[in-house]
């Protein structure tokens, strides 16, 4: 009852008409002086640069030197950034090489090799019968920028990267990421850097498949070549079922025997796809990818017997 | 085409089922009909949601209804004015449309909600078993009938009836030869069938009928 006694009258706020003037007008002011610019996370006042580093080492649990990794989250273009200043300032060539601190660059190697080491041995162990290419493919898509600036921001490197960005890029979010498990290394051992990589990189396959990762561009030709190198006979299609032909949900269950003996089979909505399906399915079967496999252990990789490298 | 996407076809696909219907209940197998159509023999049977499956039902004309259904069990309709409701019986219905009693048994079987017109449209009944190519394309399955089909005695060769296994024999003077039906059966004329009474007058309108004739009002009505 009360609102449709209010409905369509001016109430609030605007009831009065200079009111709703100067309303509106804030309200376009607030538009034309457009978005906030981006500011340093640093630049308010309750900022304690030191304090956060302290807090990151104990996020993860790590002991590390504070100054290393002050060391491992700066980036080369903040050390562009104080080199310019200073040059603007006026101070010499010579003065500068006093600066007390560097840049990631070598670091964020040393993580990276860790990291792709571990990687590597790891989805080998796991994955024995998966050939070498998609293992790179694989452990390339775990180290790709996007990834590992999703990981890096996600955990919190935004606001402790040291640059000359508000906001980091990608390149600077995984510099720092790497530079810290580089970090790791340098200060504990490497077997601890390699459990931070199991923990925050490798479980980034959670969900996800690693035959879809690596995407066989002719399925028929390598079941054909993986068979060949086994000594096994050549790949042959057969139509198990079809169903609704003419209708719009058609399907068609393709099989794959070699030798009369079934590798795998999949549906598709024609024939080729479902052929072609079902020879990617074979090969994730003699790859022993498929979905009976067990998922990664990730936390028990070496209690269940992976070997301590070096 | 990714694993799951295919995994989700077959999964989600509609199976294509064929029913013959010769000699059988139409009671039984619109109760297995219904289930089929509604998609309650999957897994992923969900009473809100579409999973039902597809049949193709053939030889409609052929089915055989359980004791005096067809003479005593009648279609009741009622068209909603006062004294306008009217019964067809069965074997006049089915004379009508060989496919609707089938169709009527497997409606019967389905619980009664907005939805059941959408799991009924897929369900395609033919009189006999000729079936357009691109429904018979489709099929992929059967469904088993729950009655097996008899095998009736004038569908046999005098042959095979000599040869069936006797544990005796009977003495000739008991044995009469019941396969000869001329002895038996006699073919009326048309002047010694029984004459229907039509009524006239008062009591001639359609609500004393269990078919109805639509015509014109002037136009004289004749039913033999």
């Amino acid at each position: 009852m009360v609102r449709l006694l209010r409905y369509g009258t001016i109430f609030g706020p605007l009831k009065d008409r200079w009111r709703y003037l100067y309303k509106t007008d804030l309200y376009k002011r607030r538009i034309e002086a457009g978005p906030e610019p981006e500011r340093f996370r640093s630049a308010l006042i309750n900022w304690n640069y030191d304090a956060e580093l302290h807090a990151c080492t104990h996020r993860f649990g790590e002991k590390i030197n504070i100054e290393s990794l002050r060391h491992a989250l700066t980036d080369s273009s903040f050390l562009n950034q104080i080199v310019k200043q200073r040059t603007e300032a006026g101070l010499a060539a010579n003065d500068q090489t006093t600066l007390s601190f560097t840049h990631n660059e070598e670091l964020a190697k040393r993580g990276e090799q860790i990291a792709e080491d571990f990687l590597r041995r790891a989805l080998q162990y796991w994955y024995p019968k998966f050939p070498q290419e998609g293992i790179d493919t694989i452990t390339k898509f775990l180290l790709s920028e996007p990834t590992i600036a999703d990981i890096s921001s996600g955990l919190g490197f935004k606001t402790l990267i040291r640059c000359d960005v508000p906001s980091p890029h990608s390149t600077m979010l995984k510099k720092a990421f790497l530079a810290f498990i580089g970090a790791i290394d340098e200060n504990n051992d490497r077997h601890r850097a390699e459990l931070f990589v199991a923990d925050f990189i490798l479980t980034h396959l959670v969900g996800k498949d690693i035959n879809e990762i690596w995407h066989i561009k002719n399925p028929m030709g390598l079941l054909t070549k993986v068979l060949e190198e086994n000594g096994r006979q050549a790949p042959e299609s057969r139509l198990i079922w079809a169903t609704g032909v003419s209708s719009v949900l058609s399907t068609y269950v393709v099989g794959i025997y070699s030798n009369k003996e079934y590798l795998g089979k999949s549906a598709g909505a024609t024939i080729s796809i479902a052929e072609e399906m079902a020879a990617r399915d074979a090969l994730r079967r003699l790859f022993e990818t498929d979905e009976q496999r067990a998922p990664i252990p990730f936390d028990k990789l070496y209690k269940k017997g992976l070997l301590i490298d070096k | 085409m990714s694993f799951n996407k295919a995994k989700q076809l077959a999964t989600f696909s509609r199976v294509w089922y064929l029913f013959d219907a010769k000699w059988q209940c139409p009671h039984a197998s619109g109760e297995r009909i219904a289930r089929i159509l509604r998609g309650e023999h999957k897994p992923i049977y969900y009473p809100g949601e579409s999973t039902g499956d597809c049949v193709v039902a053939i030889n409609t004309r052929h089915i055989a209804l359980r004791n005096d259904a067809w003479r005593a069990e009648a279609l009741h309709i009622r068209r909603e004015y006062a004294k306008t409701r009217y019964d067809i019986p069965l074997f006049k219905l089915h004379e009508l449309d060989p496919t609707k009693v089938l169709h009527l048994c497997t409606m019967n079987c389905m619980p009664r909600d907005s939805g059941r017109r959408y799991d009924l449209a897929r369900l395609y009944t033919f009189p006999d078993d000729a079936v357009p190519s691109h429904l018979i394309r489709n099929v992929s399955d059967q469904i088993r009938g729950s009655r097996t089909t008899p095998q009736r005695l004038d569908d046999l060769t005098p042959d095979d009836i000599e040869k069936f296994p006797q544990m005796f024999k009977w003495p000739k003077e008991l044995v009469v030869d019941d396969l000869d039906r001329d002895k038996f059966v006699r073919v009326l004329s048309p002047e010694e069938l029984p004459k229907r009474h039509v009524m006239l007058g008062q009591r001639a309108g359609r609500q004393n009928y269990w078919f109805h004739v639509p015509t014109t009002r002037h136009e004289e009505v004749k039913i033999n």
